[in-house]
């Protein structure tokens, strides 16, 4: 008895070097029909979960280069753009031609590019000085970093924020839409996190060597915090990129100021197919004009994440940081 | 380890080091300001940053009990007690509206909590490694769609003949505008699933993360007792995720009654103000439509504040009776 046991245990044996150190799947185990059918149909439950968070972007495309007249009267997801019986070409950009000589437009991606530029570089700058600060080992960094958690925590709501940014001759002028929203809490301590892993001793080397705090802050610990800067600036560029709300309260008549989501949300409003099929002539590109401005909104972020999605990933386990 | 002072001039050393009085506060701090003054001085820009754009403001919550004029501002505008806050509890709508709030936030923390949970551990099942690339790239690409374009192509798609209305009406729906359906909980399960829809993936990574650090030996331990995919997911994965889900949920009860309203204000229309109204919406339109009452709204924004931060508190003293760690 004793034997068999001993023999079937060698059988059995993978000695340390033949032992996989990661669990593959499928290795021991042997799939029962069960197992197969669930495979299937989680792989197939998979696909459609990604069709949803696809075809949406793509019916918007196929849509931009429709006939405007014939996607009046579609309903339901585009799937290849549709054209007249007619037409001698696949595509047609009626839509993106009205989109180029729409001034309000072009002025509104200008105004969007100013923002993100603007509010990242200040939101940078701030946020490397204060996490330098309250990361450094002095009698106030402690007061000062419990000062940036309770912005956390309490908020002044709407109207008083925008009181004060009114009393401060901000509204209706490009600063209120670059400076109060450029940083916040949040970003100032996390990277007050990633500077305080950097090791003492190239501080204090950089110190002996005579360096300044500007020094320190921007040749030393910052190049060993990159990858949470990057973090930081993906996430506030992403955040001014699609943001609508302070441009509705701060700037709500000067549309020469509007960021591209307000126009966005304009020609929505504003493009009903009543409007302009009242015309004898209707022009029927501009019911394409709202799925042109969409895609060409989305598409600088849409194509640059997956360069990022290591940042993106990353930025989530370090601390969640959204809005 | 410490070495022992082996010499007669260390040993007198380290008497004097250990024989120095410790300084009172007011001189510790005045030397620290001149060793470090420079470094506070730098700080300046961020303390007048913070100051202006977040201390100000909890400032201008008197205006919450002022009978605010704008031009006479915040200095010269006149007490009136807790009438801004009477008008406002007994405004007709004020209860629907707080009816609307909890109802959505509920939604948000039950509904929308648990989808990103669930798709990670079905993620987390798929062998097949590009497949699950694929899956989980695709899924992050509805949150970096801006509200205003997400809520433009919900409208579309929730519109009589649009996608989503023709799949309801397969399980005998009638076709119609859901958007200007105003019963009870149409508008509040469109609002919780544009959330999923914007932040499933997303909101995924962190639980993915965790279920890719679960110990693979584990895995195989339970694989060789026999465990198909289902088992090793009910009794492995699951269980090593729980401390995390408990603590992002707790996280969530602290942020619900704030975040993600402001897509209501894009997708609402009057006539479906008795289901879709809440406070963030309640607030910006007492503000900025019509009579522009900042007392009044400001009263209902220092209420909201309030529930928020009530609601930190208890999830700050719940994530740390349960997982003995804390935000504060």
């Amino acid at each position: 008895m004793h034997e068999i046991l001993v023999k079937a245990r060698e059988e059995h044996y993978i000695p340390p070097e033949k032992r996989s150190n990661k669990y593959h799947g499928g290795m021991v185990e042997h799939k029962s029909w069960l197992g197969v059918l669930y495979t299937v149909i989680l792989y197939a439950f998979m696909a459609i979960i990604i069709l949803i968070c696809i075809v949406p972007m793509w019916h918007v495309l196929t849509s931009s280069l429709s006939d405007g007249s014939i996607l009046l009267f579609k309903k339901g997801i585009v799937w290849w753009p549709i054209q007249d019986s007619g037409a001698e070409s696949m595509f047609n950009w009626g839509g993106y031609k009205l989109l180029f000589r729409n001034r309000g437009i072009w002025s509104g991606f200008l105004n969007t590019f100013i923002y993100v530029a603007g509010s990242t570089t200040l939101g940078f700058v701030l946020n490397v000085i204060g996490g330098y600060t309250i990361s450094r080992k002095s009698m106030l960094s402690r007061p000062l970093a419990l000062m940036l958690v309770l912005t956390l925590m309490f908020h002044g709501g709407l109207i008083p924020t925008y009181m004060v940014i009114k009393a401060l001759g901000m509204v209706g002028t490009r600063w209120a839409l670059i400076i109060p929203g450029c940083t916040s809490g949040i970003f100032m301590v996390i990277m007050a996190n990633a500077f305080r892993n950097v090791p003492e001793s190239t501080i204090e080397a950089a110190e002996i060597d005579g360096a300044g705090h500007f020094t320190i802050m921007f040749q030393v610990v910052l190049p060993q915090s990159l990858s949470i800067a990057t973090v930081i600036i993906l996430n506030t560029v992403i955040l001014h990129w699609n943001s609508w709300y302070p441009a509705s309260i701060y700037v709500p008549t000067k549309r020469n100021l509007w960021p591209i989501q307000l126009w966005i949300k304009e020609i929505l409003a504003q493009n009903q197919p009543s409007s302009f099929l009242q015309a004898a002539n209707p022009d029927y590109n501009k019911y394409l004009l709202q799925y042109c401005v969409i895609l060409i909104a989305s598409l600088p972020v849409l194509l640059l994440f997956p360069l990022f999605l290591k940042y993106i990933e990353k930025g989530v386990i370090i601390g969640g940081v959204k809005e | 380890m410490v070495q022992k002072p082996n010499t007669e001039f260390q040993a007198k050393q380290a008497r004097l080091i250990h024989s120095i009085p410790k300084l009172s506060f007011g001189k510790r701090l005045k030397k620290d300001l001149k060793k470090n003054w420079v470094v506070y001085v730098i700080f300046l820009p961020v303390l007048l940053y913070v100051l202006l754009f977040n201390y100000a403001p909890l400032f201008g919550l008197v205006m919450a009990f002022q009978d605010f004029n704008v031009l006479k501002g915040v200095f010269g505008s006149s007490f009136n007690n807790f009438a801004n806050f009477k008008t406002l509890f007994f405004r007709d709508n004020f209860g629907i509206v707080l009816r609307n709030t909890a109802g959505m936030a509920l939604l948000n923390l039950t509904v929308g909590f648990i989808v990103p949970v669930i798709f990670a551990l079905l993620l987390s099942t798929i062998r097949h490694k590009r497949y699950k690339r694929v899956i989980q790239i695709s899924s992050y690409i509805p949150y970096f769609i801006s509200t205003v374009v997400v809520v433009a192509l919900w409208k579309e798609f929730l519109d009589e003949g649009g996608v989503i209305a023709n799949f309801l009406s397969w399980f005998g729906f009638r076709n119609q505008n859901w958007l200007a359906n105003n019963k009870v909980p149409v508008f509040w399960l469109i609002n919780t699933a544009i959330d999923i829809w914007v932040g499933f993936g997303y909101g995924a990574i962190i639980y993915c993360a965790a279920i890719a650090n679960v110990n693979p030996n584990l895995h195989e331990a339970a694989a060789i007792d026999g465990a198909g995919e289902w088992k090793r997911m009910w009794h492995v994965s699951i269980p090593s995720i729980i401390p995390l889900v408990v603590t992002m949920l707790t996280l969530r009860i602290g942020t619900v009654f704030l975040q993600g309203f402001d897509k209501v204000l894009l997708l609402y229309s009057p006539s479906i103000y008795s289901t879709a109204d809440c406070l963030t919406t309640y607030i910006y339109r007492i503000a900025f439509a019509g009579s522009a009452d900042y007392g009044v709204s400001t009263a209902a924004g220092l209420f909201q504040s309030a529930i928020a931060t009530t609601l930190l508190i208890i999830s700050n003293y719940l994530n740390r009776k349960i997982t003995k760690s804390s935000l504060f």
